[in-house]
């Protein structure tokens, strides 16, 4: 059974999407937090992008994330930083993904 | 709302209407889509008080119960309308993010609604593809469409004008709950957003599927000098009708 924790979270799924969904001048001003959430063993990422653009995302939730790959866990955070980049100060209107880095991922 | 016909002795009588209210519980539902909203105030306010929060958001006659402080009404039920033929896609609304999102999406705030009812069951409303569909009460409108020959479809909630005059920026929204043929589906991501804010999402959908969803907004509204911490659950049942992707 495929198992995940924040290290390897941030290591193979959020850092990488994060350097092709955000400028380098936006990454460099971006703190990143994977925490806790309020049920078992889900995992909550964090960003706060510049000084005023904030995005949550459960980003690990099982029962019903459990055994997901590598590209599943991209595919869905991909598509939800694709919203809020679109809404946030900084990207206002933009639209980004990250869908050749996700054929990358395993599946 | 002039249509509103209630006064204060009208079912909780006198020794209600002296009673300090300090939460109102506004109720709609259908076996399909559904609502609950909770006021709570700091500060007790007389029921008449009460009544007038009430009646901007809802101009129904229900006169309500009033009990330890709590008033509750039932709004009128939800109605069901068809928005357009054809599949559009989902207005979205500008954000604007402040208060306190991590704070919401790490609270342990117990969920209401989260128990879908059996796949299969009357809880369900038939959702064709190519139709838009819209579920609105007192609280807000929830709209949702699949194409034809998709396995993807958007849906969006609003605040109703009255609820949305009342409310005060930011909402928290926590994410949407959602199930498919009763198994849970990832919480969706949560939101800080204006009170006009048009929250949306897509649902991964096959033909026939049984979908239940929740979510909940937390914001604080103002009615005259006085203020409250507000607390919405919404709910609602859709099966997927027509070809899938």
């Amino acid at each position: 059974m495929l198992t995940w924790d924040a290290t390897s979270l941030r290591v193979r799924v959020v850092e990488p999407i994060l350097a092709v969904m955000l400028t380098p001048e936006e990454a460099r001003s971006t703190r990143v937090e994977i925490r806790p959430g309020d049920e078992e063993g889900w995992l909550i990422l964090r960003l706060t992008v510049g000084p005023a653009d904030e995005f949550v995302s459960y980003l690990y939730q099982p029962p019903s994330m459990t055994g997901w790959s590598q590209r599943e866990i991209g595919q869905k955070l991909a598509d939800e930083l694709h919203d809020f980049i679109a809404e946030s100060a900084f990207g206002w209107g933009q639209t980004r993904d990250a869908d050749e880095l996700l054929q990358s991922f395993e599946a | 709302m002039d249509g509103f016909a209630l006064s204060d002795h009208a079912h909780a009588g006198d020794a209600a209407a002296a009673t300090a209210i300090d939460r109102v519980v506004i109720n709609s539902h259908t076996a399909t889509f559904g609502s609950k909203l909770k006021i709570g105030l700091a500060s007790g306010v007389p029921l008449s008080q009460a009544r007038t929060i009430v009646r901007h958001i809802t101009d129904s006659t229900d006169a309500g119960s009033v009990n330890n402080g709590v008033l509750t009404v039932r709004a009128h039920d939800s109605v069901v309308s068809t928005i357009s033929q054809g599949a559009g896609r989902a207005h979205q609304g500008a954000a604007e993010g402040r208060g306190s999102l991590t704070k919401m999406a790490g609270g342990a705030t117990p969920a209401i609604f989260d128990t879908p009812p059996p796949v299969g069951s009357t809880g369900y409303h038939n959702i064709h593809c190519d139709v838009d569909k819209l579920f609105s009460d007192s609280d807000g409108s929830f709209g949702v469409q699949r194409k034809c020959g998709s396995g993807k479809a958007p849906w969006r909630y609003t605040f109703s004008p009255g609820l949305a005059s009342i409310c005060r920026d930011p909402v928290t929204e926590r994410g949407l709950d959602w199930w498919v043929n009763a198994h849970r589906k990832p919480r969706q991501a949560p939101h800080i957003v204006p009170c006009v804010y048009v929250f949306h999402g897509t649902f991964t959908v096959g033909k026939g599927d049984y979908l239940w969803y929740t979510d909940r907004y937390l914001f604080q509204v103002q009615v005259d000098q006085e203020t409250g911490d507000a607390e919405l659950d919404i709910h609602g049942g859709l099966r997927f009708i027509g070809p899938a992707g």
